[in-house]
């Protein structure tokens, strides 16, 4: 298992450059001369050429990117062209609101997925549970910024009980996470209802029963607790997503995040600032992924003991061998 | 059957808008007394803040946005499946180097790909579908590759290379042939995923620029004016959502077709 963590953890590094490479050189091809747009039309040409050198502009590409790698190894994003402050101030400053957000958005589909999950297996083939998959579809095939305009709509303009624009209290997260946790909630019902399905017609559940456990103590307390594992890693999963979709959300609701600085500073041709929200909003997704293999393995003995015989290297792909009917096998259309 | 038949409206509709507008006039020109007018006889959706047609608006940012999901899944899908089935067939070091090229492209969210992209281009449907598309590649590249290393063992494809077939008759004709059914089921799944990024990218500001009407452009502006007038995101909401999911439902459907275990 450590051996396994250790591997991924160093096959991260040359895919984090690689990632980094993608993202300089996508921002390096954006057309719009910085030192224009700083300096305005009435610049002279001594002050461009100084303004140039001073930024590092005039520099071949990959001498520009090996510096920029070799600051980034020491913390340093680069000074914003826009404002002049360190892009990690700016990045950092924006951080929290993004993982408040998407944390938030993951408990709320929690919440609302697991129970739900539950009930449109346990009420397999009835109204409750074909409702539950028209809910889920909707959450799904809805956009999280129609959604939010919807709820913004109800709760803050007509009823007024929420407010419709973020001013950083508790209750202007609400609309948000609901907004984004719905639109997690049918990856989550799906893979909750098909192990639920799973563990239910499974021996050691039919054993409780006929030992004289009630119907109730069965479900929910012996086959819930061996259902739950994969929605929790579907939702893991998600979270990577949601950190990556979050640009959306941003705008609609003025949260100051990861996403919309991104968004803001892509329009003001503010280089520096768009590629350090790419490449931490890159290197986190592929943290998070790292962690939920690696938690997977710790979490169910099953699959920690595969690794200790020494038979297998990769957590997930084993988990989805044994043989999840639904969403466990089922490529996810990405919410992005 | 809904979903076929939503979407069989959807395309019929913006097919024949022709028919009943004019595209410059109705959906792109500017008619200030006519602003925010709700529902009516004459509107049947009322108008936007510009007084264009709110139906008609809908009905060709239908073609905006179906053209730009099936140009990016198609050209995904293109390049993404000959990749795969590259990487399938022959494996070896050109797999493993294709493979670990998808592992960076999938680190990166592909909304945020296509944003990026876009800011180095002219938002028009062109790059629009060439972003899209393009952070979705990867995907169909492992969804094309792990079908086709399933199939590729099979005692048809010996035999196909026993009897002198050509590697690429073998992918074309026997590899991919017979692993169409995932393909088909991600290809349904792929537009609606496209058509929701492309709306997004529209209302981030990002995707496809006002006057052209497309749904996620037409919510953007009706931001502003959403007190009292529901309609304005009622309408192209509700379009986004009945496209959405209809293509998923296809491709859930396609998949429970194909693969019968999924019904349990």
């Amino acid at each position: 298992m450590l051996k396994y963590s250790f591997k991924r953890i160093l096959y991260m590094i040359p895919v984090t450059i690689a990632v980094i490479f993608i993202v300089y050189l996508i921002m390096y091809l954006t057309p719009g001369d910085p030192v224009a747009l700083l300096l305005g039309a009435d610049a002279t040409p001594e002050l461009i050429v100084e303004t140039r050198a001073k930024l590092g502009i005039s520099d071949p590409f990959f001498v520009q990117f090996g510096r920029y790698l070799w600051n980034l190894l020491h913390g340093d994003f680069g000074m914003s062209w826009y404002t002049g402050n360190p892009v990690s101030e700016r990045l950092f400053a924006a951080i929290p609101y993004t993982v408040k957000l998407s944390l938030g958005a993951m408990l709320v589909a929690l919440i609302i997925s697991v129970p739900f999950g539950v009930i449109a297996a346990v009420k397999r083939n009835t109204i409750a549970d074909y409702a539950i998959s028209v809910f889920a579809m909707i959450g799904v095939s809805a956009p999280t910024f129609w959604v939010g305009t919807m709820l913004i709509l109800l709760f803050a303009l007509e009823w007024r009980v929420l407010p419709s624009a973020f001013d950083g209290t508790w209750k202007s997260y609400l609309l948000p996470t609901i907004t984004q946790g719905f639109n997690m909630l049918a990856s989550i019902v799906r893979t909750q209802r098909s192990s639920m399905l799973e563990v239910l017609s499974s021996d050691y559940i039919r054993t409780a029963r006929a030992k004289g456990v009630s119907h109730f103590s069965a479900t929910y307390k012996h086959a819930l607790r061996n259902a739950v594992l994969p929605s929790i890693t579907v939702a893991g999963l998600d979270f990577s997503l949601l950190v990556g979709g979050s640009v959306a959300i941003e705008t609609v609701f003025a949260i100051p995040g990861v996403g919309r600085l991104m968004i803001d500073n892509i329009k003001l041709h503010d280089t520096p600032t768009v590629i350090g929200c790419m490449v931490f909003v890159s290197v986190m997704v592929s943290i998070i992924n790292l962690l939920v293999d690696i938690l997977y393995g710790l979490i169910d003995p099953r699959i920690k003991a595969q690794y200790l015989k020494g038979n297998n290297n990769d957590t997930r792909k084993n988990k989805k061998k044994e043989g999840k009917p639904g969403t466990a096998n089922m490529e996810k259309v990405p919410e992005e | 059957m809904a979903a076929l038949i939503i979407l069989a409206i959807i395309v019929f509709a913006a097919c024949t808008a022709d028919l009943f507008w004019d595209y410059q006039k109705d959906a792109c020109n500017i008619n200030i007394p006519a602003r925010l007018q709700k529902p009516s006889a004459q509107h049947w959706l009322g108008t936007d803040e510009m007084g264009r047609d709110m139906l008609c608006r809908i009905v060709y940012g239908a073609r905006a946005s179906l053209t730009v999901g099936l140009a990016a899944t198609t050209f995904a899908l293109l390049i993404g499946g000959a990749l795969g089935a590259i990487c399938g067939y022959y494996g070896g070091k050109l797999d493993n180097i294709i493979m670990r090229c998808t592992d960076v492209l999938l680190a990166i969210p592909g909304l945020l790909l296509a944003i990026a992209i876009m800011s180095a281009f002219k938002p028009n449907i062109f790059y629009i579908s060439l972003a899209l598309g393009i952070s979705y590649i990867s995907k169909f590249t492992r969804i094309v590759r792990s079908a086709v290393l399933t199939v590729r063992e099979q005692e048809y494809i010996e035999a196909a290379k026993a009897i002198g077939a050509k590697d690429h008759t073998i992918i074309l004709k026997h590899l991919l042939m017979n692993c169409m059914a995932p393909i088909f089921v991600q290809y349904a799944l792929a537009i609606g995923s496209r058509i929701l990024s492309v709306s997004t990218l529209s209302y981030i500001g990002m995707g496809i620029q006002a006057p052209t009407p497309d749904w996620g452009n037409m919510l953007s502006g009706a931001r502003a004016y959403i007190r009292g007038n529901a309609y304005l995101v009622l309408g192209p909401g509700i379009a986004l959502l009945l496209t959405i999911s209809a293509f998923n439902l296809i491709g859930d459907g396609l998949r429970d077709a194909l693969d019968p275990r999924l019904k349990k």
